[in-house]
């Protein structure tokens, strides 16, 4: 009955969300700034969701962004010099991230961990920074690349030709490949390999001895993750119709990981929560850019301090708190059993 | 005449100037019980840690059913054949008794990451099976009514079960037991001995580690003596208790005394 209930609840839940998500362009349909905000909170969802998968098997990362610069770099240069369609740059773009994150990881996924694994993306994220901006015939150095082209329309039997020219369809674009990227992180998270990818973390040795193959998951699921940061890339450059060195640098990485341990790595919603009141909750508060940062940082600590576990622990400690007042106000029950 | 399933040759192990394993050759039969034992920092646990490759031996070479699996990675052993326990208890000490056993599953079930993730007909299958056979190993050593428990809160007896059943998952050809009882009442190493012999019925080829000379008497068809890295005696229980240099080994050697 009470796992019924649950059910429902929770089906209604995700049909209001999904309502509020679906209608939300047309309350917003004259401010430009919120559709920017709701697209930059997207794409950081999907890359929030990769860095969780990192962490998930004990690899925290400061350079995811790398990926996206990678797959915003690689999208955008093979539609606009070599005019390959938006569809097939896009998992090209994600091919591209997986091309140049997992040989250079390679090395550091099989012998470091934790921290010093950190501090590796540290460096690899700088390096790959410099790197656009010295190739400037290519990259546009600092300045960048602008006039990226925008989401080439498509035809759709039955619905005819989809234009992805205006900010609407864009939204729903994005809307409908950051459902999809949570979907598959979240059968993922509850499949057979997730369990490996969850044993790799709590014991290499462990894990070896019982016939897993550390390595090959550990690949395996980085390759998962750059793929995931390469199209979150892609999808930003088209959206954004602008990309440069700077838009994937070290520092939003850090950005990218703290909504990961704002919201917490134990459900895949985690981030996505993280991401969303992170973003949100300092543009609705101050006005200014400037003041932004010190909501954001208010925020850290307030969840650090009281949900360590983010802001998803705060259902267990809503259940340990009923369990527990239950527990006082039936002491009869308890010495009965 | 019944044949060696495991067999090292002339291995050694250097670490760095210190020599763990001399030469040591060592051989387990189909369903033979052999203890390993030996004072401290005699080189049992890295003898078993070379065999499974943890440990990369300098020399020497090791062969499971005749073929040579020195150099091979520890997965592989695993996937050939040898399950070992380690010697202080080493679980997925953050998942419950259940995930922990279907962690060891997973490599007879050749878990893929695409059918996974799509969770293909022949995944659900598969992800069926794996349960039954986890709850089957579960119920067999007792632990069961434990599988919700999160690993790290069950008592030291009841890890040392799940344990040995994460190897024993595996259904191995050879096990490796790395002083499985340690820690344990009487009552429990009996259970506990008596699930290991039932394996050594079916054919299974055991080595044992362990220092409770009582355990090894009952158990061991044959006995290897370690010490400084070096065989220094093999034979029967019997044999072995009354040999001279194992008693010098272990009660330390006065010139001229017995």
């Amino acid at each position: 009955m009470s796992r019924n209930k649950l059910l429902l609840s929770k089906a209604s839940i995700c049909a209001i969300v999904a309502a509020v998500l679906l209608v939300l362009p047309l309350v917003l349909q004259r401010n430009a700034y919120s559709f920017e905000v709701a697209r930059l909170i997207m794409i950081y969802i999907i890359l929030a969701l990769g860095v969780r998968l990192t962490l998930l098997m004990g690899f925290p990362t400061l350079g995811h962004g790398s990926f996206a610069l990678i797959g915003a770099y690689v999208s955008a240069l093979l539609v606009m010099k070599l005019h390959v369609s938006f569809w097939f740059a896009l998992p090209l773009a994600g091919a591209a991230a997986v091309i140049v994150g997992v040989p250079i990881c390679y090395p550091s996924l099989m012998r470091l961990k934790g921290g010093y694994f950190l501090v590796v993306t540290v460096a690899f994220s700088s390096l790959l920074e410099l790197v656009c901006l010295r190739f400037s015939s290519l990259t546009g150095g600092e300045e960048g690349l602008s006039n990226i082209p925008k989401v080439d329309p498509i035809s759709v039997p039955l619905l005819g030709t989809i234009d992805f020219g205006s900010r609407f369809a864009f939204y729903y674009l994005l809307l409908f490949i950051t459902f999809l990227v949570i979907i598959f992180m979240y059968r993922l998270d509850n499949s057979s390999f997730g369990r490996l990818i969850r044993a790799t973390r709590q014991s290499d040795a462990l894990s070896n001895c019982v016939g897993v193959n550390v390595a090959k998951i550990r690949v395996i699921t980085f390759a998962v993750a750059c793929f995931s940061g390469g199209i979150a890339g892609s999808l930003f450059a088209h959206g954004a119709q602008y990309i440069s060195p700077n838009q994937f640098g070290v520092w939003p990485s850090l950005y990218i990981l703290l909504f990961v341990v704002f919201g917490g790595t134990d459900n895949v919603l985690g981030p996505v929560l993280g991401a969303i009141i992170l973003r949100i909750v300092p543009e609705l508060l101050v006005s200014s850019p400037m003041a932004s940062p010190i909501i954001f940082g208010v925020l850290l600590l307030f969840v650090a301090h009281f949900l360590p576990e983010g802001v998803l622990g705060i259902r267990r400690q809503v259940s340990t708190l009923t369990r527990a007042v239950s527990a006082g106000g039936k002491p009869s029950a308890q010495s009965d059993t | 005449m019944r044949k060696a399933i495991l067999e090292t040759k002339k291995l050694t192990k250097d670490f760095g100037g210190l020599c763990a394993l001399q030469d040591v050759s060592i051989s387990v039969h189909e369903g033979e019980f052999v203890g390993l034992i030996g004072p401290n920092g005699a080189g049992k646990t890295t003898l078993l840690n070379s065999i499974v490759g943890i440990v990369r031996p300098t020399s020497g070479r090791i062969f499971l059913g005749g073929q040579d699996v020195t150099g091979h990675k520890p997965h592989q052993i695993a996937e050939r054949g040898i399950a070992k326990t380690f010697q202080l208890v080493t679980l997925f000490e953050g998942s419950t008794v259940l995930e922990n056993i279907l962690v060891a599953c997973s490599m007879k079930s050749r878990i893929a990451f695409w059918t996974s993730v799509l969770d293909t007909p022949n995944n659900k299958r598969k992800n069926a099976q794996m349960l039954d056979r986890a709850l089957g190993i579960l119920q067999l050593v007792g632990i069961v009514e434990l599988k919700d428990e999160i690993a790290s809160t069950v008592s030291h007896g009841h890890r040392r079960l799940l344990q040995l059943a994460m190897a024993l998952v595996l259904s191995p050809r050879v096990l490796l037991l790395d002083e499985p009882a340690a820690g344990m009442s009487g009552v429990e190493i009996k259970s506990m001995m008596n699930l290991v012999k039932e394996e050594q019925h079916n054919g299974v080829g055991v080595i044992l580690i362990e220092h409770n000379m009582s355990v090894i008497q009952n158990y061991c068809d044959r006995v290897v003596v370690l010490n400084y890295g070096q065989k220094i005696a093999e034979g029967t229980p019997e044999q072995i208790s009354i040999n001279d240099d194992v008693i010098k080994a272990y009660l330390g050697g006065v010139e001229g005394a017995v």
